[in-house]
């Protein structure tokens, strides 16, 4: 049994004039089937990066990244459409990733390009999904244009349009962050409940340890282009051992004064950054230390 | 804290903005008024759309066609800024009050270095030798931790957290008693967010500052604000002192605001608020929130609440088992839930709306 999508020491590389830098850096991972994880890092971390190669937008330039065992960018006719409709991406920017002049109808409705229905059926499942998404009564919604919705119904027609084909595997690039505070928790709260009732693979990016937390099972932290730790939230959460994990929980601050006037007082990127290393590190040769129960911690000296 | 002395530094009295457009005036701010005390951070907080900026810019007087200052005063120090001339104006922008900008990264000249703009904006308000200038320029770059060599570099060689610092320095060249921050940590990433929060708190306390802080993310908003105001739709709903107003919100608004932040701390679910912010055009009647609000009365359609003291016994829906909600002239809510109790269970105004079906988002 393969994993659904599987990174083997995938490196990108970009190359601007005579300097090159990693977007990523050796990274091993992979989404199994009907989990949840949430990939937490800040700007420039190669988060973004690591959804594209699985998307298929963005080949590595060593290393393999693969769709049930097989090379996503070797992929051809039957295994190409598979894969195309099973791996589904919604974006950060609802008002980028519609077509401005496509009815909501036919957004849903290239949704479903790969599927073998037939039009009456497809009508009845793009119904569905609207509904599924809270867009009720769908009929008000099938024959608008994007810029007839606001910010959140878009990103309810992006989630509808990812899920409408029963998907192994949605990626999530950031997608509440455009969308105002009163409408992000209703979005999150979607996202679970879809989860909850389809066998759907998710992996939920995020620069936010508190929705990562609140969405997701497991949690990878990237930190430029390496993932730095790795395991189930409730561990990396509430026992966090790389400092970079350290600093970025230390950086989110909460809707308690008491609490968040204390953590930006004592907020210490150097002394966060210049910690001593990990002892389990001494231990072991490789480049990872497992703590137990699957969470790893990458070790910085190796 | 909410014991203040003496003359506001800032005071906004019964502000409207509104903007004319083909459809009608959009009022992006409506009759809005709060005092800025001498040292505190007052936070605006409120979605997009909520008039925030707009209040700011009025503040400067930087409001541009096709949007106008219709009515109120905005005195600072006592006087009038609405009634100044050109040459008032001139001392009185970022002498008085200077600010940072959303997106600063984007605010600086793509084509002239760091410190040249630096030095530009200090020659420009004052009469500092060009020596005098750079060496200022140097200070305040350092100032806000980024390394004098920057002087020469030129914007696109600085980071998304250095142009903001830099933007910093540029808003205190002429050390101005009140500083407005708005949204300065938008789209920069988390670390440098708290790392930028700390530098303008640090600063404000080292040189006694004024500050207005605009921000739409209540954890910020938790962590540097001495009082907050918080606006729905251009109007102010709720003001208080920050540890009031999260720990006792009055206003449904704020109260379902906060229970909609996923938290690192506890285990509770989030609650989202159906519905969307309403559209300047056509603001519904009565209570701006009321189309969204799980508590809406039949006064709530028919008549606009005023914003007054907290006082009287809290409603159930508002309270939970809060106890204790701070009455006086610090804590102030636009909300008819405050006036149900006194009005007696008789008054039909102050029975609940009955709605069709409500639509979701």
């Amino acid at each position: 049994m393969h994993n659904l999508l599987e990174m083997n020491d995938v490196s990108v590389r970009f190359r601007a004039r005579n300097m090159e830098f990693y977007a990523l850096k050796g990274i091993d991972f992979s989404v199994e089937p009907a989990t949840n994880i949430a990939l937490v890092g800040a700007s420039g971390s190669g988060k973004t990066t690591m959804a594209k190669v699985f998307l298929g937008f963005q080949k590595p330039t060593t290393g393999s990244a693969l769709y049930k065992g097989k090379d996503i960018y070797a992929l051809k006719g039957k295994d190409l459409r598979d894969f195309r409709k099973n791996v589904q991406p919604i974006f950060q920017d609802p008002y980028y990733s519609l077509n401005p002049v496509r009815k909501i109808r036919h957004v849903l409705d290239m949704g479903l390009f790969l599927s073998k229905l037939n039009k009456q059926e497809k009508n009845k499942a793009i119904q569905e999904a609207l509904k599924r998404v809270g867009l009720n009564p769908p009929e008000d919604f099938l024959d608008k244009y994007p810029h007839q919705l606001s910010g959140g119904q878009r990103q309810r027609v992006a989630i509808a349009r990812a899920f409408i084909g029963n998907p192994e595997v949605v990626i999530a690039d950031e997608p509440v962050s455009m969308l105002d505070v009163s409408m992000r928790a209703e979005i999150l709260n979607l996202i679970l409940d879809l989860r909850k009732t389809s066998n759907t693979a998710f992996l939920f990016i995020t620069h936010d340890l508190a929705v990562a937390k609140y969405i997701s099972e497991k949690i990878a932290v990237i930190n430029v282009g390496e993932i730095v730790e790795y395991g189930y939230t409730k561990d990396v959460i509430g026992m966090p051992v790389h400092p970079y994990t350290r600093l970025l929980l230390d950086s989110v601050l909460t809707p308690d004064p008491q609490i968040s006037k204390v953590k930006l007082e004592k907020f210490n990127k150097d002394a966060m950054i210049t910690q001593p290393i990990i002892p389990e590190c001494e231990k072991v040769t490789t480049k990872y230390v497992d703590l137990g129960n699957g969470h790893y911690v990458k070790c910085s000296q190796k | 804290m909410s014991d203040y002395q003496g003359q506001p530094i800032l005071s906004v009295q019964n502000v409207t903005v509104g903007f004319q457009t083909k459809r009608g005036i959009a009022k992006a701010v409506d009759g809005v008024s709060f005092d800025v005390h001498r040292g505190e951070v007052y936070g605006l907080a409120g979605e997009s759309g909520s008039g925030k900026s707009t209040i700011a810019l009025a503040v400067l007087r930087l409001i541009e066609e096709p949007g106008k200052i219709l009515s109120g005063k905005i005195l600072y120090d006592g006087q009038n800024v609405l009634d100044f001339d050109d040459s008032q104006l001139r001392a009185y922008r970022w002498s008085k009050v200077s600010m940072v900008f959303q997106g600063a990264m984007n605010s600086f000249n793509p084509v002239m270095k760091i410190g040249e703009q630096l030095v530009d904006a200090i020659t420009a308000h004052s009469n500092m030798s060009l020596e005098d200038a750079q060496k200022r320029a140097q200070e305040l770059l350092e100032m806000v931790g980024i390394d004098k060599i920057f002087v020469n570099r030129y914007p696109f060689e600085l980071s998304g957290g250095m142009k903001q610092r830099a933007m910093i320095a540029m808003a205190l060249i002429l050390n101005p008693p009140l500083l407005i921050a708005d949204e300065p940590t938008t789209s920069i990433d988390v670390i440098r967010q708290v790392e930028i929060l700390k530098l303008l708190k640090n600063l404000q306390s080292k040189f006694g500052l004024s500050m207005i802080y605009i921000t739409h993310d209540l954890s910020l908003m938790a962590a540097i604000a001495d009082r907050i105001g918080i606006l729905y739709a251009g109007k102010l709903v709720e003001e208080g002192p920050v540890d009031e107003i999260y720990e006792r919100p009055a206003h449904p608004y704020t109260k379902l605001l906060l229970q909609s932040i996923p938290k690192l701390e506890g285990e509770s679910s989030i609650i989202g608020i159906p519905g969307q912010p309403p559209n300047p055009l056509s603001y519904p009647s009565g209570c701006r929130f009321h189309p969204r609000c799980p508590f809406a009365m039949n006064i709530c359609v028919d008549e606009e609440p005023v914003l007054k003291e907290v006082s009287g016994e809290p409603p159930p829906e508002i309270s939970g088992d809060r106890q204790n909600y701070g009455v006086g002239p610090s804590h102030r809510v636009a909300c008819f839930l405050w006036d149900k109790a006194s009005a007696g269970a008789y008054d039909t105004r102050f029975t609940p709306v009955k709605r069709i079906d409500q639509k979701v988002d």
